[in-house]
């Protein structure tokens, strides 16, 4: 008993409010029972005292095995912790973004692929403040009621457009009886699914319009000659000289549609210069290496400077400067340029405004410039200001396009402004990128280039 | 990792991550009902038009939870300094985000008056605004969402490119409208629709100045660095 005694008195202390209902519910029947029973021989009032004890001693037992099988597992209030901790630790290893929230929807660990992909930058705020769908109160209520909820597909434009597939599942770090869990958010960058076949028909519509065009036109002329124009050497030679024309037209169309100018234009970009009698101005303040793809980023400058090429007047000087500030702030943008400052600026791809620093490249030409309701249209795939003007100037209307793309694919800001009559002026905003503050270029070479110009 | 640690948090955090959380949500609705109501003026697609209109009651919804959730705050927790202005700013952001929804519901019901009628082929630039609006306001809810002021003052810039489009769209629904009479009934309609992504460009630019001021304490106009640009 002396050993049984200080676990009764534990038992005691730890008496809950429904075992004194039940243990008032005891003594009030052994009281009754008693009163009932006041004048009946003394043994049956013993009787029923000793069963009123009996009682209650095998209540407490019961009661005491019962709490302690259903405290099998140590309460250690760290438990949940540590385990929250280790899941979140596991993610970290996994090739594939994945954020961890609490019941809140809190994000209380996001592994490194989760934080570039949707470019998160704190812990400790709710998930929607990085994507944002009202899709995901829902998705987060239905993982911690225990189901799978259906895969949620968000559609974001900032800093670029793209889909991530968000899948919500539940988990118990640790079974400590609380029932306390989290929720383990898997997301899966999906824009290249989504955007893709949107993307090819788009581009195949709008491309085999373009070869149509042409096409009419040579297949009208050939009609022509085989018709009355046959025996006509003037009309033969002219309609020939159109012909090989628009064959050429279309050449150039196919060549800027698989790209294949990327490095041959390097080469003749200088001559072109030369032959036009225009003069490249190259400047840099610093030496400066940007995040990109090198053919890409060569493929952007020169796209540029080959438009702003052929149409400045000879004589004329184009200039490009590379600059570098220390982080975004208004004003940074055609810093470099020289077109009076009241002229409007439209963004064909917002910069982002990170507070890392920027690189800009300004490309300056005094050519006739862009009227104001051009402005907006710039960029647009096949969208050429004046006809006459392009197909006298051999352009294909993608030259811009390709440029706008490959910023986007850098996220890099695209910024043209115009006076008609003085000249167009583009700047790209490049970020450094945090790799690359991080780790010195050589390290990584196959995703960096130097920006160079001409 | 330390944050894991950080995880129980009082009520007071609690109660601002909330208010977050179905700013957020309303921001999403007010994003989609935009995009939906000019993909409806483009495709000419009615029962999408209506569904626009149909989520301006959620819009609606969620403001007056939005508000009653702030006074909460105002109430019980005397919020000081930034709380403070990040609770009045979600006031005055989920005042513009319904504004917004209310907007996009009139371009879907001028969307539903035009499939009414012959098509025409000016909805292209009414589109390409559309399009130019709604990642106005994505990004501006982007850096609302994150605090990000740098991003809000470059959305709040490029509010002239808006008013620009409006101009120029102004002007060719007008030359149309000139032209031919016929075209007067749609071209009312679209310029209806244009005026209204005018004006979530301007609510748009109202919820930049907010980010600005819940960051600073100060006037997003009176920054140096705007103030040099607009001089």
């Amino acid at each position: 008993m002396a050993m049984g005694d200080p676990m009764d008195n534990e038992a005691l202390d730890a008496l809950r409010g429904s075992d004194i209902v039940v243990l008032s519910v005891l003594a009030f029947i052994a009281i009754a029972s008693m009163a009932a029973l006041a004048r009946v021989p003394i043994w049956i009032g013993i009787a029923t005292l000793a069963a009123f004890w009996v009682s209650i001693i095998f209540f407490l037992r019961l009661s005491r095995a019962v709490r302690s099988s259903r405290r099998k597992l140590p309460a250690d209030p760290d438990a949940f912790l540590s385990g929250a901790r280790f899941a979140a630790t596991l993610t970290d290893a996994l090739p594939q973004a994945i954020a961890v929230l609490d019941r809140d929807g809190r994000v209380i660990h996001a592994n490194p692929m989760a934080r570039s992909l949707i470019e998160m930058d704190t812990l400790g705020r709710p998930l929607s403040v990085y994507v944002r769908d009202s899709g995901i109160t829902d998705r987060l209520a239905t993982a911690l009621a225990g189901y799978t909820p259906e895969p949620l597909m968000v559609h974001r434009e900032v800093p670029a457009e793209s889909y991530i597939s968000l899948l919500f599942s539940s988990v118990t770090p640790v079974e400590d009886g609380s029932g306390r869990m989290i929720v383990l958010v898997v997301m899966n960058d999906v824009t290249e699914l989504v955007l893709g076949n949107q993307r090819r028909a788009d581009f195949l519509a709008n491309a085999s319009h373009e070869l149509k065009t042409p096409m009419a036109s040579l297949l009208g002329y050939i009609e022509t000659l085989r018709g009355h124009a046959k025996d006509d050497p003037e009309a033969r030679e002219r309609f020939l000289g159109i012909m090989a024309q628009q064959a050429e037209r279309m050449q150039r169309l196919i060549r800027d549609l698989l790209s294949l100018r990327r490095i041959e234009q390097s080469e003749h970009i200088a001559p072109m210069a030369d032959a036009r009698g225009v003069k490249l101005k190259y400047k840099k303040k610093k030496r400066s290496i940007v995040p990109g793809h090198q053919d890409e980023t060569i493929q952007l400058c020169l796209n540029l400077i080959e438009n702003a090429t052929k149409l400045s007047p000879p004589g004329s000087t184009i200039y490009i400067t590379l600059s570098r500030f220390d982080q975004w702030k208004p004003g940074i943008l055609f810093a470099d340029g020289r077109l009076p400052e009241t002229t409007t600026t439209r963004a064909i791809n917002p910069a982002p405004t990170s507070p890392l620093p920027i690189y800009t490249i300004t490309i300056s030409d005094s050519g006739p410039g862009f009227a104001r309701e051009h402005l907006p249209r710039v960029g647009e795939r096949f969208y050429r200001v004046a006809g006459d003007l392009s197909s006298q100037e051999k352009g294909t209307g993608l030259g811009l396009a390709i440029v706008k793309h490959i910023a986007r694919r850098h996220r890099a800001g695209l910024y043209i402004r115009s006076e008609p009559g003085q000249g167009t002026e583009f700047c790209i905003v490049y970020q450094e990128s945090q790799s690359i503050a991080e780790a010195p270029p050589q390290d990584a070479p196959v995703k960096q280039g130097e920006t160079k110009t001409v | 990792m330390n944050s894991l640690a950080n995880h129980i948090v009082s009520g007071y955090d609690s109660d601002l991550n909330e208010l977050t959380t179905s700013l957020s949500d309303l921001g999403s609705l007010a994003e989609g009902m935009v995009a939906d109501a000019v993909r409806a003026l483009k495709t000419r697609d009615d029962s999408l038009a209506r569904s626009v209109i149909e989520r301006d009651q959620q819009a609606n919804h969620l403001q007056s939870k939005i508000d009653a959730d702030a006074m909460r705050i105002l109430a019980l927790r005397n919020p000081m300094a930034t709380d403070l202005r990040r609770t009045i700013g979600a006031i005055r952001v989920a005042t513009d985000l319904e504004r917004i929804g209310d907007l996009a519901e009139g371009i879907s019901k001028r969307a539903i008056t035009l499939n009414d009628q012959s098509k025409i082929d000016l909805t292209v630039g009414v589109e390409r605004m559309g399009r130019q609006v709604k990642s106005q306001l994505s990004a501006a809810l982007n850096a609302f969402l994150r605090e990000d002021t740098r991003a809000a003052v470059q959305v709040w810039m490029a509010d002239s490119d808006i008013d620009e489009m409006y101009n120029s769209i102004l002007r060719e629904l007008l030359t149309y409208m000139m032209g031919d009479s016929a075209m007067i009934n749609a071209s009312t309609a679209l310029l209806f629709a244009a005026k209204n992504l005018e004006r979530i460009g301007d609510h748009t630019s109202n919820i930049c100045e907010v980010i600005y001021f819940t960051s600073h304490g100060s006037q997003l106009i009176d920054d140096d660095a705007v103030q040099s640009l607009l001089r």
